[in-house]
């Protein structure tokens, strides 16, 4: 009887033995399951000792050689669902997550990264690009986060209700980290509508890029896909602006976010245009140092007064001389003919060159002779506008050329003098005269 | 003779259904305000509306209102009651608010003042050397005299602003050209410049001596010279443009007498001319271009480098012009004529048309209104 009863005591021990946590304790012993203790960041459970929430023993005996006596508690997402809250209810949901296979990111029972992943250094690229390609992601120019493999800075792994898994719309998760920007951003006179409205993934690629700062693809192409009417015109210059061929394209002029400037360029007209041709080694031979050609100077051209380049040159380039937006002749004489000095006449008196009799479209007349007729329409070497005057600035009145066009070494003088009623001049051209509206003066033969 | 009460009833009876017939025959006479069906536009429906045609005039009753029957009764009185007509009309000017009316068939200029609702014939017109005779065409100097072009007369008859009769000017002033008959006017400064239609040219008179200055718009080869002229106008820019029957085109010139440009063909295709007649520009450069062949007003953007639209063409119960002559246009009165328009329809500028064929849908000025529909996307065009 005393038998019996240390028997029954045994048994009793046994089973609360076998039902206890504490078995696991017996599960991770260094001759069974040994690995299972040993990760960084081990399953709750795990860590508890507890494997009982996960697996079941199906046959009394364990081990037994052969066949399996414990079995999962349930299969797929099933198994985790008991202790996390289910996650395939929004829109977009990761495959994985949607096919209950969790194991496929994380490890079951601990992983040296955190949330039992398999990752080292936080780089979760290795365990993503498992599965994704992993082209983007070797680029010459890479978006931070996807460099350094931290890819869940902007996606959800499991769910979200944005497209890719984004942790809110495109434009939120950029200006998240973005802040800056953000702030510029609003505080900004001017803004490019894409910036403004739409994500930031229309011109860039938020993994990587071959093109510098991640973009899409190479400027300008990327901005003429939406300025189509640009790309057409640009096809069609035959003068072009070079900065627009150059790397940087369009941005080399524009800011292509936001400016304090109309058009986005990246400060005010005349700033922007003299940041290059306010030197005097741009090109071979060098362009023109406007800069040096603007100050000081007592009269300015009528655009340039109100700090626009653009009134006479476009900046994208044109069919016509010095990217003007008219015919000028690119020779020093050209006798007028229709168009060919439309550069100047879009905004000068059109019929300015027309008659030579007028009372109504220039002072520069002898009485009721046109003198500017005479001097361009003449039918033997027309005199272009840039022998008198000067097209930017001058210190003559009427832009008049005051230190002189230039003729090979020489510059010729034009000792342009203004009256009341007319005027005339001593050039290197010809004989001093004279001009009177009034009073026409009388010419010699 | 005695009368019985009865017999002096029925005879007041009967004098007030005479007289209340009377008014009523008289007032069909006046301007009709809206087509029969409502509001008449250009373009009509389903496009949207740029130009809707208000009114028109033929008599002093479209303007002064309808007399009352015992002003009637008072027939020759100056008060009122007398119904002026115009005529048959040719020219006719828009300016200082008012409208002036060249009736050739009453040989009177009309004035009309809508803000004083006056309907006034030229004081000066009257037997003696201010008589009129066959007034085609008007405009107004600085000082508000008036210079009548007369072919009738075969001058140029100058009027104070008061009306009164001033001097003759333009006759026998070229004696170069065998026949010479003075059409159109114009201004600029103290230069006037006389369409003569006989003479293909145009003669510039100082308006002040009547001394010929010069002539233009003829040259040798005829390439640019003017062909069998109409009418003559002088944009706000100080520039001459002139209709063309002979060329069916309309010329523009400057004041120099140097051809700028041309415009239209003979053609019935939009743009196109067969007979022009009046011209008309506005302070945004628009030209309104008369055709008394298709019976339509076509409207040029400025320097004629787009159409802009077509109106007053023949078919419609209200509306349409027959054998229209001279136009003219004002931003004056918007006040006056947004009254007639259709509701949500706003004004910006009122055309004048004289029609020479006038019957029950053609009065003898069709007023049209160029504009837009509130809330308007298009922006109508117009500034």
């Amino acid at each position: 009887m005393k038998m019996l009863s240390l028997v029954s005591a045994a048994l009793t021990g046994l089973t609360l033995i076998c039902s206890n946590p504490a078995l696991g304790a017996s599960c991770v012993t260094t001759e069974c399951h040994s690995g299972i203790s040993a990760f960084k960041y081990p399953h709750a459970p795990v860590k508890d000792g507890d494997c009982t929430p996960c697996h079941l023993q199906r046959a009394k005996e364990h081990p037994v050689k052969g066949a399996k006596s414990f079995a999962l508690a349930a299969k797929g997402a099933a198994l985790c669902k008991d202790c996390h809250e289910p996650m395939a209810n929004l829109k977009v949901v990761h495959p994985p997550v949607k096919e209950g296979d969790c194991t496929a990111c994380h490890k079951p029972h601990g992983a040296n990264g955190r949330y039992l992943l398999e990752v080292a250094d936080g780089d979760q690229g290795p365990l993503c690009l498992g599965c994704h390609d992993p082209a983007p992601f070797k680029q010459k120019f890479m978006h931070g986060p996807a460099a350094v493999g931290n890819c869940t800075e902007c996606h959800n792994p499991h769910q979200s209700a944005e497209k890719a898994l984004l942790k809110g719309s495109v434009r939120n998760v950029c200006l998240k980290c973005h802040a800056d920007f953000a702030g510029i951003l609003q505080a900004a006179a001017y803004v490019h509508p894409p910036v403004k409205e739409g994500p930031c993934t229309a011109c860039h690629n938020p993994h990587g890029s071959p093109v510098s700062m991640f973009l899409k693809t190479k400027l300008p192409e990327l901005c003429l896909d939406c300025h189509k009417p640009m790309a057409k015109k640009l096809a069609g210059v035959k003068v072009p602006h070079k900065p627009v061929q150059q790397e940087g394209g369009c941005s080399n002029c524009h800011s292509a976010h936001f400016s304090k400037a109309k058009g986005l360029l990246a400060a005010d007209e005349m700033s922007v245009c003299l940041g290059c041709h306010g030197t005097s080694n741009l090109g071979t031979p060098p362009l023109r140092n406007i800069k040096k050609d603007l100050e000081g100077k007592k009269f300015l051209h009528g655009p340039i007064k109100q700090g626009s380049c653009k009134a006479c040159h476009d900046p994208h380039g044109s069919p016509y001389f010095r990217m003007l937006r008219g015919g000028y002749p690119r020779e020093m004489y050209a006798s007028y003919k229709e168009g060919e000095y439309d550069g100047c006449l879009i905004c000068h008196e059109k019929n300015l060159l027309r008659f030579p009799e007028t009372t109504l479209y220039t002072k520069f007349r002898n009485g009721n002779r046109n003198l500017h007729w005479v001097h361009v329409a003449k039918t033997r070497k027309g005199r272009t506008c840039r022998i008198c005057h000067q097209p930017h600035a001058s210190d003559g009145e009427k832009l008049i050329n005051k230190e002189g066009a230039s003729f090979g070494d020489w510059k010729i003088p034009l000792n342009f003098k203004i009256t009341a009623t007319g005027g005339g001049c001593l050039p290197g051209c010809h004989r001093a005269f004279a001009y009177d509206r009034d009073k026409p003066v009388v010419y010699e033969k | 003779m005695k009368v019985s009460g009865k017999s002096l009833k029925v005879n007041v009876v009967q004098s007030l259904l005479l007289v209340a017939l009377l008014v009523t025959l008289l007032s069909g006479c006046a301007g009709k305000t809206a087509g029969p069906g409502g509001p008449v536009f250009f373009p009509p429906a389903p496009d949207e509306p740029h130009v809707q045609y208000l009114m028109g005039i033929n008599d002093s009753t479209d303007i002064e209102g309808k007399p009352t029957g015992f002003s009637l009764l008072l027939t020759g009185s100056e008060q009122g009651g007398v119904i002026k007509k115009i005529g048959k009309a040719y020219g006719v000017l828009a300016q200082n608010g008012k409208l002036y009316i060249c009736s050739i068939g009453g040989a009177q200029i009309i004035t009309i003042d809508f803000a004083k609702k006056t309907f006034d014939f030229l004081k000066g017109n009257v037997r003696g050397p201010g008589s009129l005779k066959k007034p085609t065409n008007i405009a107004l100097d600085k000082e508000g005299n008036l210079y009548v072009a007369d072919p009738g007369r075969g001058d140029i008859a100058v009027y104070a602003p008061d009306g009164s009769y001033l001097k003759s000017l333009g006759r026998g002033v070229n004696p170069e050209a065998a026949k010479t008959t003075i059409v159109s006017v114009a201004l600029y400064d103290d230069l006037l410049y006389a369409l003569d239609s006989r003479g293909n040219q145009i003669l510039v008179l100082n308006r002040l001596t009547g001394e010929l200055v010069r002539t233009m718009g003829s040259d040798p080869d005829g390439k640019n010279s003017v062909a069998l002229p109409s009418n003559l106008i002088m944009d706000p820019e100080g520039f001459l443009f002139v209709t063309n029957v002979g060329k069916a085109n309309v010329m523009k010139f400057d004041r120099d007498g140097n051809f700028l440009y041309q415009f239209g063909k003979s053609s019935d295709r939009s743009g196109g001319f067969a007979r022009p007649k009046g011209i008309a520009i506005d302070n945004d450069g628009w030209i309104y271009v008369v055709d008394a062949a298709f019976s339509n007003v076509q409207i040029f953007g400025k320097d004629a480098k787009s159409l802009l639209g077509v109106f007053g063409s023949p078919g419609l119960p209200a509306g349409s012009l027959n054998l229209p002559a001279g136009v003219a246009v004002s931003t004056d009165n918007l006040d006056y004529f947004q009254k007639l328009a259709a509701p949500d329809f706003i004004l910006k500028k009122i055309v004048y048309v004289v029609n020479q064929s006038v019957s029950v849908i053609n009065p003898t000025v069709s007023v049209y209104g160029i504009g837009e529909m509130k809330g308007s996307k298009s922006g109508g065009g117009s500034k």
